[in-house]
């Protein structure tokens, strides 16, 4: 039995334009992540019972969080910070300003000169308020793969919420830059974030829907986004109300740098500024974008084998994944197997074969017939899943 | 009921290779994020480690890697670099039956092994060598804190403003991150199919930084201080870097830390790689 691709999952072939194979011609000197040329095949019994999410998942971030730059003059006049509840987490780090490094005196926070308002309240000392406080060396110590001149501290909660002013003592220096993480912990507004897809390529349109809990958006809420990919690739996105909802849209451009496995990120602002307690919030959606460097053509069962036509047009390292569903008795089929096979390919016409181990399923206690439910095709060499097929029409191994 | 799973695992492997050939059995310790040329002294420390070899038959076998994980997981020089580790051990010493110990990120690194065994022709020996991996405090979901760390210089012009140790692992290790590459790359979590060796979790639940209490020094106590404001940006279950929910995203649970360590004692995420409240013995006992 042969199935026909007449489309993609992920939706992106019909989008395939000049561009995009401009892009793909000028990718050839990214590194890649794998160029191994040996062909493997693996075969691996599923343990019975598992229930398994067909398709591709979708892309989801949320935040509480939000960030802010300051200079030490501000922060030794006060600096405003907006919390929706008590006891949000802060942390202060020091800035390279114009690629330079902070002189010792403004790398140096010291906690103990770090004071917290409310109103017209008097200041409070951060350090006396008995709120937890982790000062650089506390903070570099118990993580050193984290860390470095950083100051944590939660807000006391007899200040309550909404807007508090953060002042230092400390003689920081005028132009020292300084960054504010402000992580409203204990707060119900969640920013969300997500995406259909979790895979795009060259020229795809991007959309991207949000939500926040806990209480209905403002309409006079600022936002703004921008897609940021590796090495400093950065292209504006478009931020509109769709009834009450806000929603990011834009077009990936149709030559882009690719960076195996390193993911892009959708990065909106929002910031609810009115009130006594406004709401503000960043948040990072990771998506992954890259060169659709080969298409499945079609499939079909050869005797024992899955035999997958392949259009190739980008050498590379390839792997097929056939997701193999069968019956025991006469239980519902379910996951049973992955078959795996994964080989060089250049460009062109290519066809993979993988064998499943059928002698495996039948010692699990499976019989036939034993039906691919997703078949995948993975670039190794740039990390992206190309296609992913959930077809009824897959092939079926009848013995 | 996962103590009785791993047991008839293990009978099983026991019966199997019997028949086949006979056993021989190594252990080796992975490391987290970092690049280690001396993990054994630097990482893990001598005292834990030449506890967990009192479990071997042959104490010679036992191996300690030293990779670099400040890198991707697929990166050459970090699960290549551990393939190339395992993939020597087991064959020149013949093991057959390889218990894999991770701690925190190393976890991510085997699991990249597991999950894809046709990225290199050493992985499915080293699969099918594996009798099962004893993850310890793994970053299977991700960690806000790496979050934290990474993000926020997304509306700033200049680029890579913290004066921090932003390495890709620990961008790699953002919880939408991993969510991804879970989905995507990595198998065991929830609605993927499993591995196709055993992934056993030990789950640090909590950090103890009480100055009267001689628990709170065990593994250092200055580098727990700093784990209970880290702990502020976690679920209230977590060991000071990753939430419990992380920990046991993938793979099965073992234990969490309080029902098997010494005086019920949780484990902060620098304790669960020292010989602290009989971990050590756990793992030994486990060979």
């Amino acid at each position: 039995m042969t199935f026909i691709f007449k489309k993609t999952i992920l939706g992106a072939a019909s989008l395939a334009t000049a561009a995009t194979f401009s892009a793909v011609a000028s990718a050839q000197s990214t590194p890649l992540a794998n160029e191994n040329r040996d062909k493997v095949a693996f075969s691996q019994p599923l343990d019975p019972g598992q229930t398994l999410q067909l398709g591709e998942a979708r892309a989801v971030a949320t935040s509480r969080s939000y960030y802010q730059r300051v200079s030490g003059a501000e922060l030794a006049k006060g600096v405003e910070i907006v919390t929706q509840a008590p006891g949000a987490v802060i942390r202060l780090t020091p800035v390279q300003s114009n690629g330079a490094l902070p002189d010792k005196t403004g790398a140096n926070l010291r906690t103990s000169d770090l004071l917290l308002s409310s109103g017209r309240s008097e200041p409070v000392s951060i350090e006396r308020s008995g709120a937890l406080v982790a000062d650089q060396a506390a903070l570099r110590a118990s993580h050193p793969d984290l860390f470095e001149n950083t100051i944590a501290f939660e807000t006391p909660t007899a200040l309550g919420q909404g807007r508090l002013t953060l002042r230092s003592q400390q003689n920081l220096g005028a132009g020292q830059v300084y960054m504010v993480h402000v992580f409203d912990r204990n707060s119900q507004r969640e920013f969300l974030a997500e995406s259909e897809r979790q895979h795009y390529f060259e020229s795809d349109g991007l959309v991207v829907r949000t939500s926040l809990s806990g209480a209905s958006r403002k309409q006079r809420a600022e936002a703004t986004a921008v897609l940021l990919g590796p090495d400093g690739q950065r292209f504006a996105l478009q931020a509109t109300q769709n009834g009450g909802a806000l929603e990011i849209a834009g077009k990936l451009p149709g030559k882009i740098s690719v960076s195996p496995g390193e993911l892009w990120r959708v990065a909106i602002r929002y910031r609810e500024t009115e009130g006594e307690t406004p709401l503000y919030r960043d948040v990072e959606l990771p998506i992954a974008v890259g060169l659709q460097s080969a298409q499945i053509r079609s499939v079909k069962a050869a005797g024992n084998e899955l035999s997958v036509n392949v259009r190739v047009k980008e050498a590379g390292r390839y792997e097929v994944r056939a997701w193999i569903f069968a019956s025991r008795g006469k239980s519902e089929p379910e996951g049973a197997m992955l078959t795996y096979g994964a080989e060089w390919l250049e460009a062109g016409q290519r066809t993979m074969t993988v064998a499943p181990d059928f002698s495996a399923l039948a010692a699990k206690g499976y019989e036939p017939p034993y039906q691919i439910r997703q078949l995948q095709l993975l670039d190794q060499s740039r990390l992206m899943a190309l296609d992913t097929e959930t077809s009824e029409d897959l092939p079926v191994f009848e013995k | 009921m996962k103590h009785c799973l791993r047991i008839v695992a293990a009978a099983f492997c026991c019966l199997f290779s019997a028949n086949a050939l006979a056993q021989t059995t190594g252990v080796a310790l992975v490391h987290g994020t970092g690049e280690q040329d001396d993990a054994y002294n630097d990482y893990w420390q001598s005292g834990f480690v030449e506890s967990v070899r009192q479990g071997l038959p042959n104490g010679n076998n036992l191996l300690v890697v030293n990779c670099d994980f400040t890198q991707y997981m697929w990166n050459s020089a970090a699960a290549g670099c551990l393939a190339g580790q395992l993939y020597n051990f087991i064959t020149s010493r013949g093991i057959n039956d390889l218990v894999v110990v991770t701690h925190s990120n190393g976890g991510n690194v085997m699991r990249w092994i597991l999950s894809n065994p046709t990225w290199d022709s050493r992985y499915p020996t080293i699969i099918n060598n594996v009798r099962w991996v004893d993850a310890v405090a793994a970053s299977s979901a991700g960690t806000p804190l790496a979050d934290a760390v990474m993000q926020g210089n997304v509306f700033e012009s200049a680029l890579g403003w913290l004066l921090g140790y932003q390495n890709d692992a620990v961008r790699m290790q953002q919880v939408s991150w991993m969510a991804y590459y879970n989905s995507t790359w990595l198998l065991g979590t929830s609605g993927r199919p499993g591995l196709p060796r055993g992934f056993w979790n030990i789950v640090g639940t909590d950090v103890e930084t009480a100055v009267w209490d001689g628990d709170s020094y065990c593994g250092g106590y200055s580098l727990n201080v700093g784990l209970e404001i880290t702990q502020a940006w976690l679920n209230s279950c977590s060991d000071g870097f990753l939430e419990c929910s992380s920990q046991n995203a993938a793979g099965q649970l073992w234990f969490y830390d309080t029902s098997r360590t010494r005086g019920r004692e949780p484990l902060s995420h620098n304790q669960s790689r020292r010989q602290c409240f009989n971990l050590d013995v756990i793992l030994r006992n486990d060979l």
